[in-house]
């Protein structure tokens, strides 16, 4: 019998249409808010939550980020204001999916795990040692729904 | 980077252009970190079709710091003298710094400009071992904004 086919080898963010370059790792996280729904008369004493929201966040690291690339998430990290809320500003498209191929850089994706939303670039961490290429983390925070 | 190319944390006590802007002293080893603080936005209507509430979030502050490594005077006897007010001065004193990308010979042509602003070195150490010149390496607290460059 023939195996399954392991999903999640080549998964990867992008942002809009376009794949987040040279990404060495990625994650994405849902996680829910729970509150207690115990009341005095449940029993046992065991605590009962139900999820009353739920937020999700991703974070790519990437390799040898060009200056352009670099001015680029600064300025958008310095220029992103408000939430949707008080200022119409939703924040940025970004998804993740699976390539079919095997480079993370083909346009063909699989839709066997395919997301996307719209989040806010909340932390930027730039590494750049001696004798060694710049490494570049982002961290998005989701602003709404993961669809 | 492009190949050969290397970023560099320049300080400096006076701020300026690029062609202008006099550096006193680079680092070779920097973390460049800057964050954002989130609020909750979310109101109890917002939910998607499926009826599941999704977070909803604001920025309400930013910070940045620069960890620095590997940072060493350069210039004349003069510079020497302000670069060590600065790196001595872990006070509330003023430092303009600018990351840029560097290339050449031992890497000291200054390229384009990712990003330059003002700090506070919060914490400095000096590491003079025999034989070697001292080098220091720190804390550099971002104050104010952070200006993205465009030469």
């Amino acid at each position: 019998m023939a195996l399954k086919k392991l999903l999640g080898s080549n998964f990867r963010v992008v942002e809009g249409s376009a794949v987040i370059a040279q990404a060495t790792a990625c994650q994405v996280t849902v996680s829910g808010n729970m509150e207690s729904a115990r009341t005095k008369d449940t029993p046992n004493g065991y605590d009962q939550e139900q999820m009353v929201s739920k937020q999700w966040s991703a974070q790519v690291t990437t390799i040898d980020a060009s200056v352009t690339t670099l001015r680029k998430y600064i300025t958008l990290f310095n220029t992103q204001n408000s939430g949707q809320s008080s200022s119409g500003y939703a924040g940025l498209a970004i998804g993740f999916d699976e390539t079919s191929g095997t480079n993370n850089s083909d346009l063909e994706h699989s839709t066997d795990i395919e997301h996307s939303g719209v989040a806010l670039l909340n932390d930027i961490s730039l590494q750049a040692n001696n004798r060694t290429t710049c490494q570049l983390q982002l961290q998005f925070t989701g602003n709404g729904p993961l669809a | 980077m492009e190949k050969g190319q290397h970023l560099r944390l320049l300080i400096s006590d006076t701020t300026g252009s690029s062609a202008a802007y006099k550096f006193i002293g680079f680092a070779t080893d920097l973390t460049f970190h800057l964050s954002a603080t989130m609020e909750d936005s979310s109101t109890k209507d917002s939910s998607d079709a499926d009826g599941n509430v999704w977070q909803e979030n604001e920025i309400t502050a930013r910070t940045g710091d620069i960890q620095f490594g590997g940072l060493v005077a350069v210039g004349t006897d003069a510079d020497a003298k302000k670069f060590k007010d600065i790196v001595d001065g872990v006070s509330d004193d003023i430092v303009y710094w600018k990351i840029a990308a560097v290339s050449g010979a031992n890497n000291r042509v200054i390229g384009k400009t990712i990003c330059s602003g003002e700090g506070k070195i919060s914490n400095c150490q000096a590491d003079a071992q025999a034989g070697q010149r001292a080098t220091y390496s720190g804390t550099l607290n971002i104050y104010g904004p952070v200006t993205v460059g465009n030469d």
